[in-house]
């Protein structure tokens, strides 16, 4: 398999998926923000526009910190899952 | 119970942290290479009620486990939330232990030691067998209290008084200490470890107790010791979905109820 | 009781935090190294190499006891257009023998094997500790923060931020303002496993032997570019491409990392590969100019954290160990003499500036900027090149001389000469320093 959807890139990834969101985002500009690079600069495809919503899929989130840096209105704060949960990389 | 107040003991175990387990075809065990790990939230349970009981009435808590030399730091994480101490079972020896094995070694341990009340997580995630707490308790000879969902002592008369899940209720219980109760979710919600507890969690004493250290023949031990047997093991063929509803949430969703009233799973009783 | 404290607060333990606490460790401080992930390296991810120097000033022995997946001895270029590449490899059989020179290694087995290291050395390695704010007295910085309450702080005497690219205790020290889309590139990999025969048949190497790839014309145009690294039993496979450029190009950098998988010239290196794992972390690419201010009142910024890394070697784990180092060495100066000021800890920032680090940023500091803003470099120029070599080797009957008119009409219709020439000048430039 040379090529496979984000998902199932992601699905082969460990993650300890921690309850609580560590996605911060202030949506207030969201509706006014015509290119959103959040949705497509985000490499793991977190960020969706549904219903004039940000949706913040967090589960398969790597902790990179893009979206922090594209958004223009730097309304995205990244925080870290507190105790070793998210990624867990075993190769790096 | 003695003057220093009372001691506790919870025993835990490392569990993988990860959903889609991987089984070997061939030795029928667990894949746990390079796979996450994590304590079993039963035991976590357990360990956050040893130390409200503690911080109640005072005492100490020892978290026992037994397993490979990497669940130590399932020990660390209980240290850090805030017990004591922590003893690790560990040897060559006592690989492939079944749960008489398990609960045998944990026993001989365990009775050479002070204790008011043991506790253990109901089942854990990975072989889900609940057998571990009520074989250890036989094996003590003390009573033994399952599935608690509250708990409290009576230090004068040196009692645990428990609500225990039971069919169709709750059940009230009381029995005299030592002994020992099995955690359910809803007893506590279990607290994250704090940075000092963390740092604190890598100077306490963690105890590495050997087979030989155990006493007793080996024979009950390990492989040895387990009368049982895995015949198969096979992973359940993922199903296929009858059918997929697509398109606007709210209209499949509705499909999907409009669905299941016809299959009459579900009746329209608003 | 007594509120403890450190001599030293390491918060990450990646290459460069790792250094440093293993260095004032064996100096005899009191080193308390934090790492967020489940274990070092859980959170880490590179390209795939890592240089002997000058990790072997730290562990002389390290090419036999670190996990090393292969070491390497053959780099290659790849200059791709569409369905062609004018490729190139400097191999040397030389860095195949001891003291070797590069080596492939996996940042989930390194980072971890390292920051062992410096917990033998007498850190106190504490994981899954995601350090979330500093501690203030006034305007010295005094400890950190892992949450709400005074059960979440610890207090030390100097605070080393190895927090990498994305640092965010830089920012809060007031050293340097968040990363910008023009600083900063997005690297995605894929691990697939493959057969260590099949990797050293496929790629010509002895056993051990590896090889790292760089590919040039795989990114729309984009500055960056994408790379193939040999590992023991995988490959990693990735590309780096500068946030500026992607935000602007509106595509993903999942479907642009497949569009280099599915390359005619890429595609049979790793075919029958089986994935494994898929990661993405971030680049600082800013060069000498994005390196922030150093060091405050009990503060020291090492490593990714202050964007010490060269992109046009592939450096960055060397120059985080070398920054550690230095940063320690600081820190034990500042211990001797019981003042953690700035006033003292601007020995690190002297000792970076006489170092390799410095002087080699120094040198490419225009890089990262013509790079940046041309565009040629990363499309126009691969192609044309593949145009040329393909024009010159085709036999159709029509001589040499028809076909270097074409190509000089090619060259005028997608540069123009007067560009051409800039650009040269600005690359003899570059390599002439």
């Amino acid at each position: 398999m040379i090529t496979m959807s984000i998902d199932e890139k992601l699905s082969l990834n460990t993650y300890k998926v921690y309850k609580e969101n560590h996605i911060i985002v202030d949506k207030e500009k969201c509706i006014t923000c015509i290119d959103k690079p959040c949705i497509y600069c985000c490499p793991t495809n977190t960020y969706s526009w549904e219903n004039d919503d940000l949706i913040i899929s967090f589960e398969g989130c790597v902790e990179c910190g893009t979206c922090e840096i594209v958004c223009p209105y730097k309304k995205i704060r990244l925080t870290y899952p507190p105790l070793g949960h998210g990624i867990i990389y075993r190769y790096g | 119970m003695s003057k220093a107040g009372l001691k506790i003991i919870v025993c835990i175990k490392q569990v993988p942290a990860v959903q889609d387990i991987k089984i070997d075809p061939i030795t029928h065990t667990l894949i746990r290479e390079s796979m996450p790990s994590m304590l079993n939230p039963w035991d976590e349970i357990g360990v956050e009620e040893g130390i409200r009981l503690r911080e109640k009435y005072g005492g100490e808590v020892t978290v026992i486990t037994m397993g490979p030399m990497q669940a130590k730091e399932a020990i660390l994480r209980c240290l850090a939330m805030g017990a004591d101490r922590g003893i690790i079972i560990s040897d060559k020896a006592l690989a492939g232990s079944d749960t008489i094995a398990t609960a045998y070694a944990l026993y001989m341990q365990i009775k050479k030691m002070e204790y008011d009340l043991i506790i253990c997580g109901k089942i854990s995630t990975d072989s889900e067998t609940g057998h571990i707490g009520p074989h250890l308790a036989e094996l003590l000879n003390i009573p033994q209290i399952c599935y608690v969902k509250k708990v409290d002592l009576d230090i004068e008369k040196r009692r645990i008084i428990a609500h225990k899940e039971a069919d169709g209720g709750i059940e009230i219980v009381e029995a005299p200490l030592p002994a020992l109760m099995t955690t359910t979710i809803g007893l506590n919600e279990p607290r994250l470890p704090t940075l000092k507890g963390i740092i604190s969690s890598k100077r306490k004493e963690v105890k590495v107790v050997t087979a030989k250290d155990l006493g007793g023949s080996l024979s009950n031990y390990g492989l040895r010791g387990s009368p049982t047997f895995v015949d198969e093991v096979f992973e359940p063929p993922s199903r296929k979905p009858e059918m997929i509803f697509q398109g606007d949430p709210k209209e499949a969703v509705e499909k999907i109820v409009q669905v299941l009233l016809n299959k009459k799973l579900i009746s329209s009783r608003s | 009781m007594q509120k403890e404290k450190f001599d030293a607060i390491v918060v990450g333990a990646g290459p460069a935090g790792t250094t440093s606490a293993l260095i004032m460790a064996k100096a005899g401080l009191s080193v308390a190294l934090l790492e967020r992930g489940d274990y070092p390296g859980a959170k880490n991810m590179y390209g795939g190499a890592i240089y002997r120097w000058p990790l072997e000033l730290i562990v002389p022995d390290f090419a036999e006891k670190a996990p090393i997946e292969r070491r390497i001895v053959d780099h290659r270029f790849m200059i791709l257009s569409k369905s062609s590449g004018f490729n190139f490899s400097f191999k040397n059989l030389s860095f195949a023998q001891p003291p070797y020179n590069a080596f492939t290694t996996l940042r989930a087995k390194f980072d971890l094997w390292y920051a062992k290291l410096a917990e033998e050395a007498g850190a106190l390695l504490a994981t899954s500790v995601s350090v979330t704010d500093l501690i203030w007295d006034g305007k010295k910085i005094v400890g950190v923060r892992a949450g709400k309450g005074s059960e979440n702080e610890l207090y030390g005497n100097i605070v080393i931020a190895a927090d990498g690219a994305n640092s965010k205790l830089a920012i809060q020290a007031g050293l340097r303002h968040p990363l910008r889309p023009e600083e900063v590139a997005l690297g995605v990999k894929e691990i697939l496993e493959l057969d260590r025969k099949i990797i050293e048949s496929r790629f010509n190497l002895g056993e051990n032997e590896g090889v790292a790839i760089q590919a040039l014309g795989v990114t729309h145009g984009m500055m960056g570019g994408g790379f193939i690294y040999t590992n023991k039993n995988s490959l990693s496979i990735g590309l780096v491409v500068l946030l500026e450029h992607l935000i602007k190009s509106k595509i993903r950098p999942y479907d642009l990392l497949d569009e280099f998988k599915r390359h005619p010239l890429i595609e049979p290196l790793i075919e029958g590969g089986e994935p494994k794992e898929y990661s993405a972390h971030l680049v600082p690419e800013s060069g000498y100019y994005g390196i922030p201010k150093l060091y405050t009142d009990g503060l020291m910024v090492v490593g990714d954290a202050a964007s010490l890394t060269s992109s046009i070697y592939q450096e960055g784990v060397n120059m985080a160990i070398e920054s550690g180092i230095y940063a320690a060495k600081a820190a034990i100066k500042a211990k001797e003499l019981g003042d953690y000021s700035s006033n003292t800890l601007s020995y690190y920032e002297k000792l970076l500036k006489s170092s390799y680090v410095m002087k080699e940023l120094y040198q490419l500091k225009d890089l990262p900027k013509i790079f940046r803003d041309n565009p040629r470099l990363f499309s126009i120029y691969p192609d044309l090149i593949n145009y040329v070599m393909k024009e010159l080797f085709s036999m159709d009957g029509e001589l040499r001389r028809v076909k270097s008119k074409k190509i000089i009409k090619m060259i005028r219709q997608r540069v123009g000469f007067s560009k051409l020439l800039l650009d040269l000048i600005k690359a003899r430039k570059i390599f002439s320093y």
